[in-house]
């Protein structure tokens, strides 16, 4: 009976898991090409047609490598941490329902549970950066974890001003709440202060100061090679994923249909709405230059949190006053 | 099953708590207080208090936990207790496990039937979710309490921001 259970468990967690894996490779493919079209490049066009099997070829080139660790850093800890990253990265993804019908759990307090998660990866980060013993490193998981710790604050309050529109933190329910209209045409402030919060979250452009190449050295992740590397940037483009997920979720209706097609299937939907978040983070990346980090900081904490602050407040004023408060 | 699990993570707590305070390095004493905030808050979620459980996670480990991290990272402290307050310690960590556990066996005996129920009711009938029960009760009845609570809050930030300036 237990046994039984257990492995229904991780069968459904497989299911879950090896997609995940897959498209965060193929997003590594799609983010050099597009890169490319952008800048008028090919991009990798050799291994496979049109260069389709080249996220294997560099899964592969990292796994073959030599892990080297640091002989001052402190090993139990330089191990852990990436471990730390990856796994926390794929928890966030078992309770986003892909259907009415499909997902692995359906709590009723979901949207707090991806906040504790999403606040849990910084360890990962940071945990990385201290035990490196480096000062690059060290730097680097400073500048990071305080920039993601910054924007956790308004990230938490546009999603309080959803939950009150909506009158739970269910996701299946703050989904089925759009059916009439999506939560973007009301909220496109808070659609866009979500998104670039997002970006700052996630350590993508136009905030990637933690991988500034050009003007600081790489940001945490500068001792790891091989396989940290690798779990490093999976986990980050897994988390960028997730974003993606929740801001098709909170603001464009999560699996419900653009048009009620019977061929196409309502988590077909979800897909194509998440690919479209996928292209814009690629896009931003290669349309816009990089924040100075005081910029980063001002942005952050004198712009969005008052402006969020305010908004909520907003909120909460006219849904008691037109008596519009679902509850 | 539950049962086991239940104790194996009390133990998992008592004992990342002893390393909490026996361990030599400060940053590793802090990831353990992380993990004593883990496995408490499953505890609290095998006791189905789940908004509990989750904001013990956003709060403790997500926001204090990481300053306290900040804080020692960059200090870079040297600090490490002396064998004769180590010893003290451990006197003091012996006597509070044997109140605790008289006080457990003590309450399990005479409490835990009541206990139990009116959680239950307190919990379960009226309300479904968790977290209806806690706003419906903390904002119906203790109100003046929650806005005092804020108050202080409020007292406290004001007070390290006039420290700063300072």
């Amino acid at each position: 009976m237990i046994f039984d259970f257990f492995i229904s468990t991780f069968l459904r967690i497989l299911i879950i898991i090896i997609p995940l894996l897959i498209s965060v490779a193929y997003f590594t493919l799609a983010e050099r090409k597009v890169m490319g079209a952008i800048q008028r490049r090919r991009g990798p066009n050799l291994i496979g047609i049109f260069g389709l099997l080249q996220p294997l070829a560099d899964g592969l080139k990292l796994l073959v490598k030599e892990t080297i660790i640091p002989s001052n850093s402190n090993k139990n800890l330089f191990i852990l941490s990436p471990l730390i990253t990856f796994i926390i990265s794929l928890i966030g993804w078992t309770i986003i329902p892909y259907n009415d019908y499909s997902f692995l759990s359906d709590i009723n307090i979901s949207l707090l549970y991806i906040f504790a998660v999403s606040s849990l990866g910084v360890y990962g980060i940071i945990i990385s950066g201290w035990s490196s013993n480096s000062k690059y490193a060290f730097l680097g998981a400073l500048r990071s974890t305080a920039q993601m710790v910054s924007y956790e604050v308004s990230i938490g309050f546009i999603i309080i001003v959803l939950v009150i529109c909506c009158g739970s933190f269910n996701l299946q329910n703050i989904i089925q709440s759009q059916q009439n209209v999506w939560y973007f045409v009301p909220f496109i402030p808070l659609f866009l202060m979500f998104f670039i919060s997002g970006l700052a979250e996630t350590n993508r452009h136009p905030f990637d100061l933690p991988e500034a190449e050009a003007e600081l050295v790489s940001g945490y992740n500068v001792e790891y090679s091989a396989m940290g590397f690798a779990l490093f940037s999976l986990g980050e483009y897994s988390n960028m994923l997730l974003m993606s997920s929740l801001n098709t979720i909170l603001f464009f209706g999560g699996w419900l249909p653009l048009i009620e097609i019977s061929l196409i299937s309502n988590s077909i939907w979800f897909g194509f709405k998440i690919c479209i978040f996928v292209i814009l983070f690629i896009w931003m990346r290669a349309a816009l230059p990089r924040y100075r980090y005081d910029q980063l900081m001002y942005i952050g904490w004198k712009i969005f949190l008052p402006i969020s602050l305010v908004y909520l407040i907003m909120t909460i004023f006219f849904l008691i006053c037109l008596n519009y408060l679902p509850y | 099953m539950l049962i086991y699990i239940y104790t194996s993570l009390v133990l998992f707590l008592i004992l990342s708590n002893i390393f909490v305070l026996f361990s030599q390095n400060p940053i590793y004493s802090i990831l353990f207080l992380i993990l004593c905030f883990l496995s408490s808050s499953i505890i609290l979620f095998l006791f189905k208090v789940d908004f509990l459980a989750l904001l013990y996670i956003i709060i403790y480990v997500g926001a204090l936990a990481i300053l306290f991290l900040f804080v020692i990272m960059m200090l870079n402290t040297k600090y490490s207790i002396s064998n004769n307050s180590l010893l003290y310690y451990f006197i003091i960590l012996i006597c509070l496990i044997v109140i605790l556990f008289n006080f457990f066996l003590v309450t399990n005996e005479i409490f835990s039937n009541l206990i139990l129920d009116t959680f239950d009711n307190f919990f379960w009938s009226d309300f479904f979710f968790n977290i209806n029960s806690f706003g419906q009760i903390l904002f119906n009845y203790y109100i003046i309490i929650v806005l005092l609570a804020g108050l202080l809050l409020l007292l406290a930030l004001v007070s390290s921001i006039s420290l700063t300036i300072k």
